[in-house]
């Protein structure tokens, strides 16, 4: 949905202040005009010159919307810019029809836009004409992690005995996730080489979410699960479902379930957010940016939300996060060639 | 059936061509519906568990249906359809089904690089012109005041962005 | 009962001045919003969510009842005048509502949905707080053998929709059936009659082809005929209440339409849309007046608008209990839940009963605000039938078309909207019913997607759908609806014309 929520109400006093004039430069995003606004043209000295508009490539409530609509509140609650910050939903084609939407802004630093380690397969998957290449990457800011759970009645009270269970009969064990070529499949399937097991003897069964895959866990449809973490977590606190592992490098605090690396698995995995900037802005338009993202993520604003949705501080900018994003392109495009999700 | 029975009223004939013509096109899109289905199936496999099989089964289906209602209009005819159909056709008025549709896509078109509240009201004064309303000036004003006053229910109060257009500047 | 207590409490809370104020502006905000074609009940709530951001969460909450009720029945209210239902919930409403509408009888029509609603919303939010644990567990032991199941007993139940002419349905139905496969295919990942075009990879949105059909359909059909001046003028014959037939008609039809969207709103599956036809299709089976539905039978609205209302407290349960948004309207609840930090769950009704007994206290507030608010103003929605046709279409057009542009925000949508729209008029002037379209659209994908899942659990394995017992209980009874229908009639009529054989 095309909806531009303003994040809070003093947000919206600034918006109001900022006047209609400041307010349409918005509809640059949905006009899909290569102009991009009166507002581009600024020197990095007086950047931000106009309100921030954030995209979410994705429907509002989804963790792309949350992630945009919590960078909005930051970047004008915690008083890192005066000229306030919108976000807007463009939803499709697993983010691609955003992607697409957002590099016609062109030249436009005031434009930015939630990517994530779903939309790099998402690209490869459908095909896309526009890659994360036509970007400017600015910053990776957050991680969630997965969960490999059970449900509490099942036999396996370990990883370990789910993967010796798995290894002597792949087919038998029906592993529940997200959607298709989404960072769950990815985890289950690096497991699945670990343990080498054929990536072609997976069975893989995705849900289009929390919503769906729960249930299928707790009626003992499948007989494991990966995903997100924190959609398992009152499941797991009200003991219907047994935390097995979790998919960090290191252990969670307060989290009692080892990470797949100590339980014997060389396998971890971020399911990564972060910012990116349409192209051919300048050196300086970029560095103003990337100031400005990192003291967004400084600030006591963004640290409360980071507690309070249980993400994990991912910070890394500029040229490293472009060479990050590079990296997980490669292993990504890899994973999925070996599901036969792409060719 | 008895197709052989001679045809009463000239306008029934009128029914009888336009069903004609909707049939052989409900055959020829069901028919790209199967010929992709067929290469959905190829591609990803036409087992009951793999991702041809609905398409192939609604493909087939479509054109067995479609085989079906084109029988029914032309060797085995359903008489209370042609009746039906040609008092429909006697009371549309064609010219008007083609003005809006070409209308329609001018407006899609047009949305967003001219703008909502400019589009908009070309097109509310245009299809009450093409519907036989001859009151220039109340549609003119109805329609510049109710794309007006959508424009800014849904940017301002509801949050929905909508294309400022050549008007970018001056909202 | 230590539950009638905990909703005391919860009345407590909501039962102020204020809130009852803010479930009055809710209930007006939502019907008027309803009314547009193209926003439906989870639109106009994602529309208007950052309107509760400055409440307190009982305020926020008791808005946002208002506003689901209200936008409800909104949608019912375009159906049944205008023959344009916003969203699959009221395309069953439409089904009878605008024939009534157009035989002068809009008052008593309308007057069923709003009753209906309300009597529906309560026995529903009864069955919410007094069976939402069990009924939890049951959608908690459902596998997806079961929904397949339970799909196929949904498929073969509305067979009413098909009318007449049992071809003309089938083509209606099957390209129903193609519009739901467009898009990735959930469990590959490979693209299915997408053509190329990335907008398609998502699928149509059900919404879209409802406008179409619908709305732009119906819109073209109208302004075609205008020039003839024959489009029949809707008269309002003046009478709002139900007269005494009519009362004696509908209240059955509230109560069963009532369990129906209540139990299948509470499946994971959830949703309005089946209960509605379900419910529309059991009414016509049940009538002692079968061949009016389709011309203006009234039951043909209590049923389908009681199940649209009651499925609303059916998707709480899930919602609540386990956590699971089984809707978009519920997925929209389920963020304004985060936005006051509230995760629903197991243990929602543990950490923050108060909230809960609150939330179940705005849906009884909200579905009286309902009835007392908008009874009344049936006698003003019917004007909506004087705006001057050519107008009126126009406005149809507009509307419909900024319903799906403030979805999607992409023009190719809106040409897909309109193609499927011109089909719709096509389709009305060669006599095609519209609503198995709609079916087909929505339950083929769920269809598909619970048989493949099941089959990829079983490795391929078809047995799974004879060895369960659930599973197999339902394929039998969807069997019995098939068949029965069919048998009965050729073996009973016999029988008793023997036996008034015999008896002369």
């Amino acid at each position: 949905m095309m909806i531009s929520t303003r994040g809070s109400k003093k947000q919206r006093t600034y918006t109001a202040l900022a006047a209609v004039a400041a307010g349409l430069l918005a509809l640059t995003g949905c006009g899909g005009n290569g102009g991009g606004g009166g507002g581009g043209g600024g020197t990095a000295e007086e950047y931000p010159s106009a309100s921030i508009e954030i995209m979410a490539p994705a429907d509002p409530g989804g963790g792309y919307d949350q992630t945009a609509r919590s960078i909005a509140r930051a970047l004008t609650e915690g008083g890192v810019i005066e000229t306030g910050a919108d976000v807007y939903n463009v939803p499709g084609g697993s983010g691609t029809i955003g992607l697409t939407q957002f590099v016609q802004n062109s030249g436009d630093p005031h434009q930015l836009m939630v990517i994530g380690k779903i939309l790099v397969g998402a690209i490869q998957q459908t095909d896309s004409q526009v890659t994360l290449e036509n970007t400017t990457p600015i910053a990776r800011l957050t991680a969630e992690y997965d969960a490999i759970v059970v449900p509490a009645d099942s036999e396996y009270q370990t990883l370990e005995q789910l993967m010796e269970a798995f290894k002597a009969d792949p087919g038998s064990i029906a592993w529940g996730g997200g959607s298709v070529g989404g960072v769950d499949q990815i985890l289950v399937a690096q497991l699945a080489d670990a343990v080498g097991v054929e990536v072609a003897d997976l069975n893989y069964i995705p849900y289009s979410g929390g919503g769906e895959l729960t249930p299928a866990i707790l009626s003992g449809d499948v007989e494991a699960a990966a995903s997100g973490l924190a959609e398992f977590q009152d499941q797991i606190d009200a003991g219907e479902m047994r935390l097995l592992a979790v998919s960090s490098e290191k252990p969670i605090e307060g989290v009692d379930a080892p990470t797949i690396i100590d339980a014997g698995y060389d396998v971890s995995i971020a399911n990564w957010r972060g910012l990116v900037a349409p192209p051919e802005i300048s050196d300086e338009q970029r560095e103003a940016v990337i100031g400005m993202i990192e003291e967004m993520a400084g600030t006591q604003q963004w640290q409360e939300t980071l507690e309070s949705n249980n993400w994990d501080d991912y910070l890394l900018t500029g040229d490293e996060f472009s060479e990050y994003i590079q990296s997980e392109d490669k292993t990504i495009t890899q994973t999925l060639t070996n599901l036969g999700i792409i060719e | 059936m008895t197709s052989g029975r001679p045809e009463a009223a000239p306008h029934q004939r009128g029914g009888k061509s336009g069903i004609r013509i909707a049939a052989v096109v409900l055959l020829l899109g069901a028919a790209i519906i199967l010929y992709d289905a067929i290469s959905i199936s190829e591609r990803g496999g036409l087992a009951p568990g793999e991702p041809g099989f609905f398409p192939m089964a609604v493909g087939v289906g479509l054109v067995v249906v479609s085989l079906l209602f084109l029988l029914r209009t032309t060797l085995m005819q359903d008489k209370a359809l042609f009746v039906y159909a040609a008092e429909e056709q006697s009371e549309t008025h064609w010219n008007t089904v083609w003005l809006v549709i070409a209308a329609l896509v001018a407006y899609a078109f047009v949305l967003q690089p001219v703008g909502y509240i400019v589009s908009t009201s070309l097109f509310f004064v245009g299809i009450a012109w093409v519907a036989g309303s001859r009151r220039w000036i109340r549609d003119i004003i109805v329609a510049v005041l109710f794309s007006a006053a959508i424009y800014f229910g849904f940017t301002e109060l509801l949050g929905v962005r909508l294309p400022a257009g050549i008007l970018q500047g001056v909202l | 009962m230590e539950v009638f207590a905990d909703l005391a409490s919860g009345f407590a809370n909501a039962l102020s001045l204020q809130y009852l104020l803010f479930a009055a502006i809710g209930v007006t905000i939502g019907t008027l919003v309803g009314v547009l074609p193209g926003i439906g009940p989870a639109m106009a709530l994602a529309l208007l969510l950052p309107l509760t951001y400055g409440f307190d969460p009982t305020g926020a909450l008791i808005i946002f009842a208002g506003i689901y009720y209200g936008s409800l029945y909104g949608g019912a209210i375009t159906s049944i005048l205008l023959n344009t239902p916003g969203e699959a919930g009221s395309v069953a409403t439409a089904i009878d509502g605008y024939p009534m509408a157009k035989a002068g009888r809009a008052g008593p029509a309308l007057a069923t949905a709003v009753m209906g609603s309300f009597a529906a919303g309560i026995i529903s939010t009864l069955g919410l707080t007094l069976l939402a644990p069990a009924v939890a567990n049951l959608a908690k032991s459902f596998q997806a053998t079961d929904y397949f199941a339970l799909m196929v007993l949904a498929f073969v139940s509305v067979t009413a929709l098909v009318g007449t002419s049992i071809i003309r349905g089938l083509v209606s139905l099957f390209l129903g059936l193609f519009i739901g496969l467009i898009g990735l295919d959930f469990l590959t990942g490979q693209q299915r009659f997408t053509f190329g075009a990335p907008e398609l990879l998502g699928g149509i949105d059900i919404v879209i082809v409802v406008i179409g059909l619908f709305a732009i359909g119906e819109a073209l059909y109208g302004l075609a005929r205008l020039q003839f001046a024959k489009v029949e003028e809707v008269k309002f014959e003046g009478r709002i209440w139900l007269n005494k037939a009519e009362r004696r008609r509908v209240w059955k039809p509230w109560i069963r339409g009532g369990f129906l969207g209540f139990i299948f709103g509470s499946m994971p599956t959830g949703g309005s849309e089946v209960p509605t036809f379900l419910s529309y299709n059991l009414e016509k089976r049940l009538s002692k007046h079968p061949h009016e539905f389709g011309k203006g039978a009234i039951e043909g609205i209590a049923g389908p608008e009681a199940a649209n209302n009651a499925s609303f407290s059916g998707v709480m349960v899930p919602l609540l209990t386990l956590g699971i948004p089984t809707s978009a309207t519920a997925a929209i609840i389920l963020s304004a839940f985060q936005i006051y930090n509230i995760q629903p769950g197991p243990q929602l009704f543990e950490n923050s009963p108060d909230l809960v007994w609150t939330l179940i206290a705005s849906l009884f507030i909200g579905n009286i605000m309902l009835l007392i608010i908008n009874l009344p103003l049936v006698k003003v929605w019917v004007r909506i039938l004087d705006i001057p046709k050519p107008l009126l279409f126009t406005g149809i057009l507009v509307f419909g078309t900024l319903g799906v542009y403030s979805l999607s925000g992409s023009v190719l949508e809106v040409i897909i909207v309109y193609v499927i729209g011109i089909v719709g008029f096509f389709m009305r002037l060669y006599d095609f019913p519209v609503a198995p379209a709609v079916l087909g659209s929505i339950l083929g994908p769920m269809m598909e997607t619970q048989f493949r899942r099941a089959l990829a659990i079983s490795q391929g394995d078809f047995s799974v759908f004879f060895t369960r017992p659930l599973t197999l209980v339902l394929l039998l009874l969807a069997l019995a609806v098939l068949v029965l229908p069919t048998l009965l009639p050729r073996v009973l009529p016999r029988r008793t014309a023997t036996d008034a054989g015999t008896t002369t």
